[in-house]
């Protein structure tokens, strides 16, 4: 079974359409199919917002233009950035003027597949997030009329919205542009995908004995479950609050969710570094470390995360098991 | 912008809906089927004519109707409101300006003296939404929204055909809820009042939901009887999440006389919504509802005297 789609072949499919057969407003646009291997749900995509290649590549080229932002130097890609996974390796995101976020940027790769969209859960859908950091102050801070202007006195971007929607930009053409494009970026494949599917050389025996341990003793896969190596809840990991995020609590107005935050997904977690919500931890030696010591005490912390009492040789198996999660088709 | 008319004349608007069904493209109707088509219709054309008549009956027998608009002015006390920055208003013992102005109304309804509860539809879009699963949906609504954009003036809203009679009051909803509150902006159509507005923004570009009321401007920190421009002289109200929408009902008589187009004249007076914030505490000045949850709430609580029925008024004025 074929387990390694990355995004990348998946962009490059669209990019080739796209550039192969100009689109005119008679002919039916060409789907996009995103394709994943078994285990996998289907990549979901709304009816209101099917894929085509040239809108693909539209999003794509959105999501990489500074114009986007109020100083014209930040752009979607400058915290997601294509060669690292869509991270930008900072603890929190830096936007126009060299302003800092409040948080951790998370990679893009699977976003399609998420519920719920920011570590708080704040955002219902892919297109409604596009939104968020194109106002925010501490990211691109632009309006959204500003936004809709700069498209439209662009010299190639009318035309290219009219080709692909049958009209100009506006909030849902932009919205459905970078969202298409984001559900593209798909990451299936890793050493622990070829393991489970039959390869029993495609681990060692310190990566297997890591493995036990994640689905065992130290219960990790009570929150990194599934496919996706996340159960898509929030939880509180014991981390020490900080007064300015209280987490999914400032969606819900619920105390009990203080301190909680999207469980991310696992995969390719090796190379997005650093780690949790504000980027707190710079290894994953250091995350299992924080795991091991049965987190911070803390308010709301998940009943199951006790101290572990791992050996060196246990947290050293935890961490290469970590390793194998990654897609080694998207290191660059 | 139309009319739900409940109790007696309900089954009347079911059969306009039922009406409304898509006849098959002409292209591939040939004349047999058509015969078919038709016969299979019979009774229930039938039966639905029968209905129609009755209706236009009743209808008759329901006397005349009238265009209702809403003229929901905004005042500060006993002035009328005005974003200009030059404008300051003194609300207890703090003077500030207002920069924006708006709020969310939804779910009109008369009420008349009959038992009988008219509640207007507005435009139909049919936009992805979220369930309580965080599932995304397919929402359709025909329920009439009103955002009254005050920053920008006093504003005049088609409500829809009415019937004449008399009414003991209005009621409706500062705020949306349900699933209307889990619409994502972004794709609803511009014009719409539920649409991503692109100034001013009724919508978290960072939660879920419209922002019911917002209102901010500047305070007048030093006394001095102008405004500050500093940072620390910012306020802001954006009241949103369904814990915070208030259901507001004014009991007053009124008759609408069936003759062409009548106003419905509320006030909304803006200063009741802040007069119990304390700004000069910097720790008030700032409200996003989930932040700020005690000023959320004092605000909240003086929602329902904000509103007031002046009266009613021939043609749009």
């Amino acid at each position: 079974m074929e387990t390694r789609r990355c995004a990348w072949l998946l962009i490059a499919l669209a990019v080739c359409i796209a550039g192969c057969d100009a689109l005119s407003a008679s002919e039916e646009p060409e789907v996009v199919q995103v394709t994943v291997p078994d285990g996998f749900d289907p990549v979901p995509i709304p009816a209101f917002n099917p894929l085509t290649a040239a809108k693909v590549e539209l999003g794509r080229q959105l999501f990489s233009d500074p114009i986007l932002s109020r100083t014209e130097a930040v752009s979607c890609a400058s915290c997601h950035e294509a060669t690292r996974f869509f991270i930008d390796g900072k603890p929190r995101s830096i936007g126009v003027e060299g302003r800092e976020g409040l948080r951790n940027a998370p990679s893009l790769l699977n976003v399609a597949y998420q519920r719920l969209l920011f570590w708080d859960g704040g955002s219902q859908t892919l297109e409604s997030q596009v939104l968020a950091p194109l106002e925010n102050e501490a990211e691109m801070d632009l309006p959204l009329d500003a936004v809709l202007e700069r498209l439209m006195n662009h010299p190639d971007y009318p035309t290219r919205f009219v080709e692909v929607f049958g009209e100009g930009p506006s909030i849902p053409t932009l919205t459905q542009a970078i969202a298409a494009f984001e559900r593209t970026l798909v990451s299936t494949g890793s050493r622990y995908d070829r393991f489970q599917t039959g390869d029993t050389q495609a681990l060692t025996t310190l990566e297997r004995e890591g493995e036990a341990l994640f689905f065992g003793r130290a219960q990790c896969s009570t929150c990194h479950s599934g496919f996706l190596l996340t159960n898509q809840q929030f939880e509180n990991n014991g981390l020490r609050p900080t007064e300015a995020d209280s987490g999914r609590a400032r969606i819900t107005l619920n105390p009990q969710d203080v301190g909680r935050f999207k469980v991310p997904s696992l995969r390719n977690v090796a190379w997005t570094a650093p780690y949790m919500h504000d980027g707190r931890f710079a290894t994953l030696e250091a995350v299992v470390a924080h795991y091991d010591a049965g987190g911070e005490g803390t308010q709301n912390q998940h009943p199951r995360i006790q101290p572990l009492h791992l050996s060196t040789q246990e947290k050293d198996a935890l961490v290469a098991f970590l390793h194998t999660l990654t897609d080694e088709a998207l290191i660059p | 912008m139309g009319i739900a008319y409940h109790q007696r004349l309900a089954p009347l608007v079911a059969v306009r809906m039922w009406c409304q069904v898509p006849a098959p493209s002409a292209i591939d109707l040939h004349v047999d089927n058509m015969m078919h088509t038709l016969k299979k219709l019979f009774l229930p054309l039938l039966f639905v004519g029968t209905l129609v008549l009755t209706g236009c009956e009743a209808n008759n027998m329901d006397d005349e109707t009238t265009t209702l608009m809403l003229r929901l002015q905004p005042t500060v006390g006993t002035q009328d409101l005005s974003s200009d920055p030059a404008t300051v208003y003194t609300i207890g013992d703090q003077n500030l300006t207002f920069g924006s102005a708006r709020m969310y109304i939804s779910e009109i309804t008369l009420l008349r003296d009959n038992g009988e509860e008219v509640t207007f539809t507005g435009e139909t879009i049919t936009v992805p939404a979220k369930n309580e699963n965080d599932e995304t949906i397919t929402h359709t609504t025909s329920d009439l929204f009103i955002l009254a954009k005050h920053d920008a003036g006093d504003e005049m809203f088609t409500l829809g055909e009415v019937p004449a009679g008399v009414y003991e009051g209005v009621r409706f909803k500062l705020g949306i809820t349900g699933t209307n509150n889990n619409i994502d902006p972004s794709q609803v159509p511009a014009g719409h009042p539920l649409a991503k507005q692109t100034d001013k923004n009724n919508h978290w570009s960072w939660n879920a939901g419209f922002i019911y009321l917002r209102i901010d401007g500047l305070l007048d920190l030093d006394g001095d009887g102008t405004v500050e421009t500093s940072d620390e002289a910012g306020w802001n109200v954006h009241l949103g999440t369904p814990n915070f929408a208030q259901v507001i009902e004014l009991d007053e008589t009124f008759t609408l006389d069936g003759d062409g187009m009548q106003t419905l004249h509320l006030i909304a007076d803006y200063a009741r919504f802040v007069e119990d914030v304390d700004f000069s505490d910097p720790a008030q000045r700032i409200c996003h509802t989930m932040n700020n949850l005690p000023v959320a709430q004092k605000v909240a609580a003086d929602i329902s005297g904000a509103f007031m029925l002046h009266g009613i008024h021939d043609g749009h004025n």
